[in-house]
């Protein structure tokens, strides 16, 4: 999917580990009032190329904070993190931007990620679209799209910036369960299609294990890795499944315990 | 039901042949547009006649709707008119240009310098507040009974509003999407180019929008005042009108300024609602 690979990532290749995203004792704290508000303690975690990871948390829980600092929005207190390749990250929002189409928010991802003739630019936009099966709504303008379709025009964007690392932060919190389901399917077949890594962020258990080769639970304030639990369930998967139900509760049990009995 | 049919089903209906309720149209929409203003013009003009037939002051000093339309009608048939009208708007358009590109580079160096924020932010409101015209005396003194010193005025009357409807449009911009113009590569001015200036453009519009005010309301004092030699300006006929206590020409005179003002301020208006249709805000 994705064409070979480009000088940078040749030159990154030698330098950095075989892991896609690598986390080594990231802490993060904010200052609140005059006492520190920490966030993410001591957070270790490792994803293999092409890997699909979730993150389950309660809210709160520094999950969001944690896809921040890995995209470059904000600086972790201590510790290290190493992402190879390209990173995108997808919000609760879509936040497409308003004043644009469809096809030119994906546009303005080409052209911030280098392509510089136009109309290949909207020859891409238009490729992309088609692949979030959005052929067709190129000319609409965000507020007439649907919660789901902006959510595929956000996917699209990211898929433009042609990320080998792809964070998404809650991105299907907003939408309707059938419309999930659909941006869920989806999502797994543009992934299997590529060499994509991706980092997960959900509050959901089913839906971390509907997605997820690995699902992360996360402690809350400060957040830190409590356990992983590995999917092995066959592809595709359904949400109504019982093996997936009954994985599903496992996990929300393990994060019930996390949770503080005081807790939010 | 669902709120998102799967895509094939979409592209079975295109949205096009979905029924959308008559939107009315062509001369329906221009006339309920009309009316209202046309009924507001005829009891206003109603009351100015009731007020000149009551008696309360004489005809020479308050004439009638009838003889200034009249008296308007004629003074549109005289080629000085339009010379008068073409000084002022020049000047208002030359002043409002350079108010333009003043109040947006200060605007900007607020919105991106927080120690210029620091040192004129405040600044800047209070200049807005101050009547403009006051800059007028100073003005004169600097640049004689020039057509300079009435430029100093208006630019000083319409920068600060375009200055703080671009600061606002810019503080207003939704940090989200300036996190994804971030997460998508934009850096420094890019991100300028490409996310907080259209993000910012709805309240730079305003801005634009009172800073015309502004400086038509400046330009017409200044010229009252600051009478040039060989240079008929409204402003200037005006002040004549009240010299010759010519009421009916006064008169005529103000309904052609503020014709003017009402038209650029639609202009404004329509390229406002246009581009909050176009983002879903309207």
């Amino acid at each position: 999917m994705r064409p070979a690979l480009d000088a940078r990532q040749q030159a990154d290749a030698g330098a950095l580990s075989s892991r896609a995203v690598a986390v080594e004792r990231l802490s993060k704290a904010f200052p609140h009032g005059d006492r520190n508000l920490v966030a993410l303690q001591d957070v270790t975690l490792d994803l293999q190329p092409g890997e699909f990871a979730c993150i389950v948390g309660a809210s709160g829980s520094g999950k969001s904070t944690l896809l921040n600092v890995l995209a470059g929005l904000e600086t972790a207190s201590s510790g290290r993190f190493e992402v190879q390749g390209r990173v995108a990250l997808m919000f609760q929002e879509a936040a497409l931007f308003p004043w644009l189409t469809a096809s030119q928010n994906v546009e303005l991802a080409l052209e911030l990620r280098g392509v510089k003739k136009s109309s290949e630019r909207r020859r891409q936009a238009h490729d992309l679209l088609e692949r979030v099966h959005l052929h067709g709504f190129e000319r609409r303008r965000p507020h007439e799209l649907s919660g789901g379709m902006k959510q595929r025009v956000a996917l699209a964007r990211a898929l433009a910036q042609d990320a080998d690392v792809l964070l998404m932060d809650e991105p299907f919190g907003s939408v309707d369960a059938i419309t999930r389901d659909h941006l869920h399917e989806e999502l797994v077949r543009l992934w299997r299609a590529s060499s994509l890594t991706i980092l997960f962020v959900t509050h959901n258990a089913r839906e971390a294990v509907r997605l997820g080769d690995r699902v992360l639970v996360f402690t809350s304030r400060p957040g830190r890795v409590a356990q992983e639990f590995k999917i092995d369930l066959p592809r595709p998967r359904s949400l109504d499944s019982p093996e997936l139900a009954v994985m599903a509760g496992r996990i929300t049990e393990r994060l019930k315990q996390e949770m503080r009995p005081d807790g939010h | 039901m669902a709120t998102e049919p799967v895509a094939t089903e979409m592209e079975d209906v295109p949205p096009e042949t979905v029924e959308v309720p008559d939107r009315p149209h062509g001369a329906r929409r221009l006339w309920s547009w009309l009316w209202p203003k046309l009924a507001a013009l005829a009891l206003f003009l109603a009351a100015w006649q009731l007020v000149v037939w009551s008696g309360w002051r004489p005809d020479y000093v308050l004439p009638g709707p009838v003889p200034v339309f009249q008296r308007l009608y004629e003074d549109l048939s005289q080629p000085d008119f339009y010379v008068g009208v073409g000084v002022t708007l020049r000047r208002a358009l030359v002043g409002y240009a350079i108010a333009i590109v003043i109040g947006s580079v200060i605007g900007l160096l607020v919105a991106r310098v927080p120690v210029v924020r620091k040192a004129v932010g405040h600044a800047i409101l209070g200049l807005q507040s101050m009547p403009s015209i006051a800059w007028l005396p100073l003005a004169i003194l600097l640049f004689q009974q020039t057509e300079g010193a009435i430029l100093v005025v208006v630019i000083l009357g319409a920068a600060p509003a375009v200055a703080t409807g671009l600061l606002a449009g810019v503080d207003n911009v939704q940090p989200l999407l300036v996190r994804v113009g971030r997460v998508m590569g934009a850096r420094g001015l890019q991100l300028y180019r490409y996310v907080i200036l259209p993000a910012a453009l709805p309240g730079y519009v305003g801005g634009l929008k009172q800073g015309w005010a502004f400086a038509w309301r400046s330009l017409m004092a200044a010229e009252i005042i600051n009478i040039i030699a060989h240079q008929p300006s409204i402003g200037q006929q005006l002040q004549f009108a009240h010299d010759f206590a010519d009421a009916q020409q006064l008169l005529a005179l103000m309904i052609v300024i503020f014709f003017i003002g009402v038209t650029v301020d639609l202009g404004f208006g329509f390229a406002d609602r246009a581009i909050r249709r176009r983002r879903g805000l309207a």
